[in-house]
C-alpha cells in the first residue's frame, strides 16, 4: 500500500510537486531516523545525514530515477551517508565491512522507567542480539524489521544475492541453536 | 525465504515494537524540514545567479534591465526577512573560532579575541570595539551584521538607538546597522540580556528560530537552548508579549519567567526570582536550590567542554554563586566544595559522579 503510494508521491516529486516532496519527508523521516539509530547514538550526526539525503534528491529530481522501492531507496542513501561522516569520525575503513557498527538493541533514553519494563522477553531478545555480530543482526534487521527484498538487502549490504541467503541462513541457525537452551535456563530460574 | 519458528517471530514483533518507541521529537522533525528547505532555497538561489552571469556575457543591456526589475520586486513589498537563510553561510570553521567575531555586509570580518568584547554601534554609524573606533564600509544602513559569541567568551553590544545587550556564550545575534524608522527588528540564537531604550511609536522585536517578543521599553532575558527544547523568556520590567509560530500569544508581567517547549510546543508562565536568571550578564551565574544536572549543562555551555554525569546527580542541588572568570578546573574545585561529588578528567571530558 504504503509502496505504491511513495512511488506515485516520488514520481509527482520529480515532476516538481513540493507537497508531495514534504510528503515523503514527513511520511519517512522518522522511520529513517530510528534506522540511523542502528548505527550510531549521535542524533545530530543522524539528522544531518537525513539533511544530505533530503538536499541531495532535491537538488538532483531533475535526473533521479524513479527507484521500485522508495523506502529501500532512502534507507541506502541515508547509509552511505551516515557511513561516510562516521567514517570521519571514528577513522575506520569502509570496506572493511564486518567493521561498520550496527545494533539492534532499541537505545534507552529514560533508564529508571526502561528498568520497570523490563519484561522477560526483553531479556529474551537481549540475549538473541548478543548472539550476533553487527552484520548478522542488520541483515535480520532489514529482513524481518523493514521486511525487504532480498534484491534489496544485497544492494543495502553490498552483497550478492547467494552471500545474503547464507548470511541469514547463518544467523537463524545460530539463534535457535541457542534459543532452545535459553528457553530452558529461563524456565529453570522460574522453578528455583 | 528461511523457516522461522514462532517463539523467534514473537520475539522479532517484539523488538521491532521496541525499535519503533525510539522517535525524534516532532519538534526537531519540524526544525530540519526548515533547515533542509532553507539549504534548497540557498541552493535555488545560487543557481539563479549562476544563469544569470551567464545571461551578462549574451547581452548586457538586458541583464541590466533585469537586475532593476528585480530589485523593485525585492524591496517594493516588505518581506520577512529569512533569518535562517543568514545563518547558514556561515561556515563550521568560522564557528569553531575561539574568537569573537563580528560578520559584516560585505563579507568584511572582524575577530575580536577579548574575552568579554564591548560593541558599540554609535547614532552617529560609527562603530566601537573595546573602545577602538572600526571603519565599515557601509552599503545601506539597513544592512544586518551578525556577532557570533563561542563558548567561554561574553560580549555586550550597544545598538543604533541605544538598545544596551549582553550577548552569553555559544550565541548569535543578527541585527541592522541602523534600525529602520518604523520597526526594530533583530534574531537571537542562544542567550541574550536586553535593555531595551524606550520609544513609544516603534516596536521593539527578537526573533528567534521558535518565538517572537514584542517589547515596549524593558529588560528581559531571551534564552534558546536547543539541548532543552525549551525557550525561555525572563521579565525585568516593562511589558513584553510573546508569540509562537503557531500564533499562540502570551503577555508577562515582571519576574514572570515563560517557557515554551518546543516539542511538545506548550507554553507556561511562572514567577521566578529574576537574578538567578541574568546573573550572568555581570560575569556569575546564581543558583537558588538547583538541580545539579541543570548547573552542570550550564558550566558545559558556558566554557564549552563536555561534561558527563553519573545517576543521582539530578538528586542533588546546589545554591550559590559561581564566579564565571574562573577556568572549569576552578569551578569544579568550588563545586565540590559545596556538594558530595567526585570529578575526574578522561580524554578532555569531565565526569561527575555523588562520592559513594
Amino acid at each position: 500500500m504504503l509502496t505504491k503510494e511513495s512511488k506515485i508521491k516520488w514520481a509527482e516529486f520529480l515532476s516538481g510537486n513540493t507537497d508531495a516532496y514534504s510528503w515523503i519527508y514527513e511520511t519517512y523521516v522518522q522511520l529513517l531516523y530510528r534506522y540511523g539509530l542502528r548505527f550510531t547514538q549521535d542524533s545530530e550526526l543522524i539528522k544531518d545525514s537525513i539533511q544530505e539525503v533530503f538536499t541531495y534528491i532535491y537538488k538532483n529530481r531533475g535526473h533521479l530515477s524513479s527507484p521500485d522501492n522508495v523506502k529501500a531507496y532512502l534507507l541506502i542513501s541515508l547509509k552511505y551517508n551516515l557511513i561516510h561522516s562516521l567514517r570521519k569520525e571514528l577513522s575506520y575503513d569502509l570496506s572493511d565491512k564486518e567493521n561498520i557498527p550496527f545494533s539492534l538493541e532499541p537505545t534507552v533514553e529514560d533508564v529508571v522507567i526502561e528498568k520497570e519494563r523490563l519484561t522477560l522477553q526483553s531479556e529474551q531478545i537481549k540475549k538473541m542480539l548478543s548472539l550476533l555480530t553487527s552484520r548478522q543482526q542488520e541483515i535480520i534487521y532489514y529482513r524481518y524489521i523493514q521486511e525487504l527484498s532480498f534484491e534489496e538487502i544485497c544492494q543495502l549490504m553490498n552483497l550478492n544475492y547467494q552471500s545474503a541467503q547464507n548470511l541469514i541462513q547463518r544467523s537463524l541457525k545460530k539463534i535457535r541453536d541457542n534459543f532452545e537452551l535459553l528457553l530452558l535456563l529461563l524456565s529453570l530460574s522460574f522453578v528455583l | 525465504m528461511g523457516t522461522i519458528n514462532n517463539k523467534l517471530k514473537f520475539n522479532l514483533d517484539k523488538l521491532r515494537a521496541e525499535l519503533e518507541r525510539e522517535y525524534l521529537p516532532k519538534g526537531e522533525e519540524k526544525e530540519l524540514w526548515a533547515k533542509i528547505c532553507s539549504e534548497n532555497k540557498n541552493h535555488e538561489r545560487r543557481k539563479r545567479v549562476r544563469i544569470f552571469t551567464i545571461s551578462v556575457s549574451v547581452a548586457a543591456s538586458v541583464a541590466l534591465l533585469c537586475v532593476w526589475q528585480w530589485n523593485k520586486h525585492q524591496v517594493l513589498p516588505e518581506t520577512e526577512i529569512d533569518y535562517w537563510a543568514i545563518c547558514q553561510p556561515v561556515t563550521p570553521e568560522e564557528l569553531q573560532s575561539p574568537n569573537v567575531q563580528l560578520l559584516l555586509s560585505d563579507n568584511q570580518k572582524l575577530d575580536i579575541s577579548h574575552n568579554e568584547s564591548k560593541i558599540d554601534y554609535q547614532a552617529d554609524g560609527k562603530v566601537k570595539v573595546n573602545e577602538d573606533t572600526v571603519h565599515i564600509k557601509k552599503e545601506g544602513p539597513q544592512d544586518l551584521n551578525q556577532l557570533i559569541v563561542p563558548a567561554g567568551r561574553r560580549a555586550s553590544l550597544t545598538l543604533s538607538d541605544g538598545t544596551q545587550m549582553w550577548v552569553n556564550s555559544g550565541s548569535r545575534v543578527i541585527f541592522p546597522m541602523e534600525f529602520a524608522e518604523n520597526k526594530r527588528e533583530i534574531f537571537v540564537e542562544g542567550e541574550v540580556f536586553l535593555n531595551v531604550s524606550h520609544k513609544e511609536q516603534v516596536p521593539f522585536i527578537v526573533k528567534t528560530k521558535e518565538i517572537d517578543v514584542t517589547v515596549l521599553g524593558t529588560q528581559f532575558n531571551v534564552s534558546t537552548l536547543e539541548s532543552k527544547h525549551t525557550m525561555e523568556v525572563v521579565l525585568v520590567s516593562g511589558k513584553v508579549e510573546v508569540t509562537t509560530k503557531a500564533h499562540v500569544k502570551n503577555i508577562l508581567q515582571p519576574n514572570e519567567l515563560y517557557t515554551y517547549n518546543t516539542s511538545t510546543h506548550q507554553t507556561s508562565l511562572e514567577k521566578v526570582d529574576v537574578s538567578d536568571y541574568i546573573a550572568w550578564k555581570d560575569g556569575y551565574y546564581q543558583f537558588n536550590k538547583q538541580p545539579m544536572d541543570k548547573i552542570l549543562q550550564k558550566i558545559a555551555r558556558y566554557y564549552g567542554i563536555q561534561i558527563n554525569w553519573g545517576q543521582g546527580i539530578a538528586k542533588l542541588t546546589c545554591s550559590g554563586k559561581l564566579d564565571l572568570k574562573d577556568n572549569p578546573d576552578d569551578i569544579f574545585i568550588l563545586l565540590k566544595q559545596a556538594a558530595p561529588i567526585e570529578v575526574e578528567k578522561v580524554n578532555g571530558e569531565f565526569l561527575v559522579k555523588v562520592k559513594p
